[in-house]
């Protein structure tokens, strides 16, 4: 060994090199990804803001906000009241689940959830049958008379819609808190309720707070309960759908869409970059102790009532569309008739194999760019990854109703690139593969918000020196990516696949501009029956269809098992 | 768990293998948003062929980066990398003739023992026969022949550690770059299993690059020392070099305990000795080459070079505080000189806090270094 | 660098997004042919099936279809059209309707002679193939409640009793809606500022607009609301279907009627197949399929069966309706309905 003192470089120089030389490969991906980040959300809302930007879209803008602003009224209290309502309940359900003991709580955990494996509109249905003007129990049992179409009805069945949302983030949060905490707070001589409201409650704002966000933006957005449930309260979704479905004026719809957009891009953002930054939860991954059920009464009395309360409205909702799917007219003419299946089994056949086939591909599709984006996030543009990982959450942040909208713009007619055709038309009837292509963007677009966060957070856990160990071995990229990284991260993977699968049979916001007569889904044709009023119909379709969001649900939770077994084994 | 003796030494038979390492210039600088913050400030060092070279300073004084350059995982700002005379800067880590062993192991779960370790045996698509040998060689010259199809999470720490090497070893690589492989494991086991990695690479005669902060861990595993600190150089040296003649205060401080006492050097010798003026006493010890005189020096005295009398000695003073560590005593003195540290091996009774003692130096373990300049 | 990607990115997206917008001018769109026939189908769901199914079986040529509101029809032919090549049910004058837009392709079918003026256009543009009027569909447990008589008079609807109890379809979405809009119209003598007020008084009593015609008598049937603006059809089909309060009463001063008509669309990939389902659903054979449906809308051939419960239609007092002047005057009538009427906010 030899020492060098030569002289000094200039060593102010600026870094030219800065990362390391990249493979190929990595570029691959990253143009996999940029390409269909653009096709799913880029190309879409571009069109889109460019329709709502011309003359006509800029009338219904004005229009919006000046002569008739019901609608944008409406559909902020509408979003306020739902998240509202909607944090508090998934708060307690998970509260309760977290800290109290008391039988059947794994029930109620899969009857909380229950609500998120359903089409939207299942819960308006029921409610309508159940607690409607003339409904069962409001009318018939306890004979009042109550009017659920409007601002009320709508808070309840989309505060049901999407706690679930909010129940698996609050409890996640709850989950993670370091049970030490409780034990330090209480070995200070706090009681319980002063825990609550001082500990456990400061703890988990910002997973209240990101799950008010969440349900705002998805209460502003969903389409299909206000024009079921809505009566004369007009929300700007609604308006969206007369606009196009009514008018044909696309124009005015994407100007409004637009008014849409804005406020769910911001919320969006507030919640990723500021709720997220003020997590003061440290996952260690190891509790440092066990946690101790909460027995103050004064504390479970009321959460418990509350969690009572909610939970018998699903069972009861549930109820009444298992019950509704075997009677002829629940309510009216409850004889028991098969007749609503013999209808599913009759006119719904090719919707249910449609949607199936369509799931099949898109749920995989979307867990694969969202592990590709991933991937790129967390290993290999640590910097400029935000901005991707910004992106692929777009899925998310972008309104059904304007996606979908997006999409029809997009897709309805080939797309070119400096004058040449690049794309056949991919929406509507007459394009290839008549318009399943467009609707399973739609899928893949919504499946990758949620797949990529269960991803990164995997992946984010896996200590990089495992992939340089085998880059180290001689592994090159991409093996390395296949042979070790995939298989690290593979519980994440069916995650991914497991939520893509459960969004893209339960969604119709998102599709409704874009399904075609060839590609039946089954949530359009559930709206149909709904907007008919064919209850019976609706009820039979709905119960066929949570029974299949359940069996794909069973079999990726199946591989899941078997993969995490081998891997413990 | 230990290495057998008699295991044959399946990557012993490096007569054709090189592995002379240079860096030259290599300087690594990380832009964030504001500034630019140097890592690696000008490294330039030549490695010989199966030499143990530990790079050794307090954390983020650039050694893991220094390693991960080399390793490929980063990419110098500007410098160069050579492996046997060619560039390495440009060719992608997974390309590079050199394995690592990682602090955390990095052993891949999803895989058992064997596995792991023919790993990089199947990217190199060695033959299904050939493959079995070597990675029952590496298994065996490690020690861990018995756990084959164990997952690493059913392994203990310093068994997924005999993994770790065992992966790196079957490459037959040019290099092999430890990245602090032992601060995970408990100080019994530590000592246990340098002593084992130290004696396959001496067997192997593979070159190794070996990261870490501890400095015994350092001068009992080294041919070479590489201290660092702050992105640069500060002396590279065998152990008792470093040790003995510490080419900065920094480096004395860093390694062992060393008491520092500012003189005047009255005198330089030609035997590389100098003489300075200490408050009290005029002392003759070895010295830096930069010492000259009528300057400022700084003293370096190691703790165990001081021996504690009865009054008499180069200085006395009071104790203020003593601590028995059974082979020595932990004194703190306080002097004229200043308060000084003192490891005592003597057998005599523990002296008492308050007692006034006098304190005797090793002229050969006392080193006169330049007086830092302000 | 890294925003130098970020840049490059956005300005790769950005020239993507610009050039992407449409085909360049003189671009070969024409869609190809096809064996299949699309039918655009604005009837009920079970009754566009068993129609589908039959003409397959008649006629070998391989049918599908979508059910979609006329509305919705003309907005989906406006964004593309191919994807149909044949329009099956809605009213007339929306034919009428797509065929000033450009989107029909006149076809006189051979069997078109057999049927009675009212329900033939002259020039070919539509044929008729059934027919209903507008009604009065209420539940009488209901009406009772509030000690009220099923309406006779479109003033009935205006009862003050009825607050929040009547249904009525979405004139934008629903063909019936625009009917109701348009019978009124016809009544007031033309006058479109009567017609409005008329609907602005109503709208006092009306629950919701809903996006489909039949959506109402469902809501009737339930008891959600006393009276629905209906379909003498959709009302009979549902009382019979087990919604027994229900009651079907008409206009004494003379109400609307829809003829559903077919044509055939631009751009139809199979013009043929087409063509032969509009001269099959005009023949006596597949007319007669109504009544075992069972579709309670009456069929325009004399001499077709009608079925045991269907409103025979010759007794509905019925106005003089202008089918060229609906059409006309429809975007006009949506867009005041629109603007003055449904965006009205009622205190509840």
């Amino acid at each position: 060994m030899t020492t060098s003192t030569a002289a000094r470089t200039n060593t102010t120089q600026t870094p030219a090199r800065t990362t390391v030389a990249r493979d190929p490969y990595v570029w691959g991906v990253l143009a996999i990804v940029v390409v269909a980040i653009i096709g799913l959300h880029g190309l879409p809302v571009s069109k889109l803001i460019a329709a709502g930007l011309t003359p006509e879209g800029l009338a219904a803008i004005t229009r919006a906000f000046t002569a008739d602003l019901a609608p944008l009224w409406n559909s902020l209290l509408l979003g306020l009241l739902v998240a509202l309502l909607g944090t508090v309940v998934g708060f307690l359900m998970a509260y309760a689940q977290v800290f109290l003991s008391f039988p059947g709580k794994r029930v109620l955990h899969w009857l909380t959830l229950l609500p998120m494996i359903s089409p939207p509109f299942a819960v308006a249905t029921a409610m309508i049958t159940m607690f409607g003007r003339r409904g069962i129990i409001t009318y018939h049992l306890l004979g009042l008379d109550f009017t659920l179409y409007g601002l009320q009805g709508l808070v309840i069945v989309l505060a049901m819609t999407f706690t679930p949302l909010a129940y698996l983030n609050i409890r996640a949060m709850l989950e993670n808190m370091d049970p030490s905490l409780f034990e330090a707070a209480k070995a200070l001589g706090a009681s319980e309720a002063y825990i609550l409201f001082r500990v456990t409650l400061p703890m988990v704002t910002p997973a209240l707070l990101a799950s008010f966000l969440i349900l705002f933006v998805e209460a502003v957005a969903d389409l299909a309960n206000p024009l079921v449930l809505g009566g004369d309260f007009r929300v700007l979704a609604s308006e969206i759908y007369f606009a196009v479905a009514g008018n044909g004026n696309v124009s005015a719809a994407a100007g409004l869409a637009l008014i849409l957009l804005l406020p769910a891009l911001g919320v969006f953002c507030v919640q990723k970059y500021w709720a997220a930054r003020k997590s003061v939860v440290t996952i260690t991954g190891k509790p440092t102790g066990s946690r101790v059920d909460v027995t103050d009464h004064g504390i479970t009395i009321p959460v418990l009532a509350v969690v009572t309360l909610w939970t018998a409205l699903i069972v009861v909702l549930y109820g009444a569309i298992a019950v509704g799917g075997v009677t002829n007219i629940l309510g009216v003419d409850n004889t028991i008739t098969g007749a609503h299946y013999e209808f599913v089994a009759r006119l719904g056949s090719t919707a249910v194999t449609t949607t199936l086939w369509m799931t099949v591909v898109a749920a995989p599709v979307g867990a694969l760019l969202a592990v590709l984006i991933a991937w790129l996030v967390v290993r290999q543009f640590p910097r400029f990854g935000r901005v991707l990982d910004f992106l692929g959450m777009l899925g998310s942040a972008i309104p059904g109703t304007v996606l979908g909208l997006g999409f029809a713009l997009a897709y309805a007619k080939p797309t070119w690139l400096f004058g040449i055709q690049i794309l056949p038309a991919l929406a509507g009837g007459v394009s290839v593969g008549a318009g399943a292509i467009a609707i399973i963007g739609v899928y893949v677009a919504r499946a990758i918000p949620t797949g990529q966060q269960s991803v990164i957070a995997s992946l984010s856990q896996v200590n990089p020196q495992i992939e340089e160990a085998a880059t180290s071995l001689g592994a090159s990229v991409a093996h390395t990516m296949r042979a070790v990284t995939l298989p690290l991260i593979n519980p994440a993977i069916l995650t991914a696949i497991m939520y893509g699968a459960t969004r893209s049979m339960t969604t119709i916001t998102a599709i409704i501009f874009i399904t075609t007569p060839q590609t039946k889904v089954m949530t359009s044709q559930i709206l149909d029956e709904v907007d008919a009023g064919r209850f019976g119909n609706a009820f039979a379709y709905c119960t066929v269809l949570i029974g299949l969001v359940l069996i794909v649900l069973g079999v990726t939770t199946a591989a899941l098992r078997l993969v995490t077994r081998r891997k413990s084994a | 768990m230990t290495p057998s003796e008699s295991s044959p030494v399946a990557t012993a038979n490096t007569g054709s293998r090189a592995g002379a390492l240079e860096l030259r210039h290599v300087t690594k600088a990380f832009a964030t948003s504001h500034t630019v913050a140097t890592a690696v400030d000008d490294f330039t060092a030549t490695i010989e062929p199966g030499q143990f070279v530990t790079l050794l300073g307090p954390s983020g004084c650039g050694k893991t980066t220094t390693l991960r350059m080399i390793a490929g995982f980063e990419t110098p700002t500007s410098g160069e990398i050579l492996l046997d005379g060619a560039s390495m800067v440009s060719v992608p880590p997974n390309r590079r003739p050199m394995s690592m062993v990682f602090q955390s192991y990095a052993l891949f779960p999803n895989l058992n023992v064997a596995d792991n370790i023919s790993f990089g045996l199947r990217v190199k698509r060695v033959a299904k026969a050939e493959r079995i040998r070597r990675v029952a060689a590496a298994m065996e010259q490690v020690g861990i022949a018995e756990y084959v199809k164990r997952y690493p999470h059913e392994l203990s720490g310093g068994q997924q550690q005999r993994v770790a090497l065992a992966r790196a070893l079957v490459m037959e690589p040019k290099i092999l770059l430890f990245d602090e492989p032992l601060s995970n494991l408990d100080a019994k086991l530590r000592e246990r299993m340098r002593d084992e990695i130290k004696a396959i690479q001496a067997r192997a005669g593979i070159t190794s690059v070996f990261v870490t902060h501890d400095q015994s861990e350092a001068m009992t595993m080294s041919d070479v020392i590489v201290v660092m600190n702050r992105g640069r150089i500060e002396q590279i040296g065998a152990p008792h070099e470093v040790y003995r003649r510490p080419a900065t205060r920094f480096v004395a401080a860093f390694l062992g305990k060393a008491n520092f006492v500012d003189a005047e050097v009255t005198a330089v010798h030609p035997d590389s000795t100098a003489t300075v003026q200490l408050p009290g006493i005029r002392l003759t010890a070895p010295c830096h080459a930069d010492v000259a005189a009528g300057r400022r020096a700084t003293v370096m005295i190691r703790s165990e070079a001081v021996r504690l009398t009865d009054g008499c000695g180069a200085v006395t003073g009071t104790v203020t505080t003593a601590a028995f560590d059974g082979a020595i005593t932990q004194y703190r003195v306080n002097t004229e000189w200043g308060p000084l540290q003192v490891d005592s091996t003597g057998t005599e009774t523990p002296r008492q806090p308050g007692s006034t003692i006098g304190c005797e130096l090793a002229n050969d373990q006392v080193w006169i270094l330049p007086g830092e300049q302000a | 660098m890294r925003t130098k990607i970020a840049a490059l990115m956005a300005a790769c997206s950005l020239a993507v997004t610009m050039s992407a917008c449409s085909a360049p001018e003189g671009a070969n769109t024409e869609a190809p042919t096809s064996q299949e026939l699309n039918i655009a189908c604005s009837q009920q769901e079970d009754f566009c099936q068993k129609i589908t199914a039959a003409f397959e079986a008649a006629t070998g040529i391989k049918s599908t279809y979508v059910r979609l509101g006329a509305g919705e029809v003309l907005a989906r032919l406006q964004t593309s059209t191919g994807e149909f090549d044949v329009w099956s049910g809605g009213q007339a004058e929306n034919h009428l309707k797509a065929n000033d837009r450009g989107f029909v392709v006149p076809y006189i079918s051979t069997n078109a002679g057999k049927l009675d003026a009212q329900y033939n256009d002259a020039k070919g543009i539509w044929s008729g193939f059934y027919t209903d009027s507008v009604g009065f569909c209420s539940n009488t447990k209901e009406l009772a409640k509030l000690g009220l008589d099923a309406p006779t008079s479109w003033d009935d609807l205006l009862a003050p009793q009825l607050k929040g109890q009547v249904s009525m379809a979405h004139p934008a979405t629903a063909g019936l809606g625009y009917m109701a809009l348009f019978t009124i119209n016809t009544l007031k003598g033309g006058d479109q500022a009567a017609t409005i007020d008329y609907f602005k008084k109503l709208n006092t009593n009306v629950m919701q607009y809903s996006k489909s015609a039949a959506t109402g008598t469902e809501m009737a049937g339930r008891g959600e609301v006393a009276v629905s603006i209906a379909f003498d059809s959709d009302c009979v089909k549902a009382n019979k279907a087990g919604m027994s309060d229900l009651k079907l009463t008409y206009p004494a001063e003379g109400t609307g009627y829809e003829v559903g008509a077919v044509s055939i669309l631009k751009d139809a990939r199979n013009e043929d197949g087409a063509k032969k389902y509009m001269d099959w659903i005009l023949t006596k054979q597949a007319q007669d399929l109504y009544s075992s449906v069972p579709s309670f809308a009456a069929p325009t051939l004399g001499d077709a069966t009608l079925g045991a419960d269907v409103p025979p239609q010759n007794t509905v007092k019925k106005v003089d309706w202008d089918t060229r002047k609906a059409a006309d005057q429809r975007e006009d009538f949506i867009k005041a309905f629109g603007d003055q009427v449904a965006s009205e906010t009622k205190a509840q």
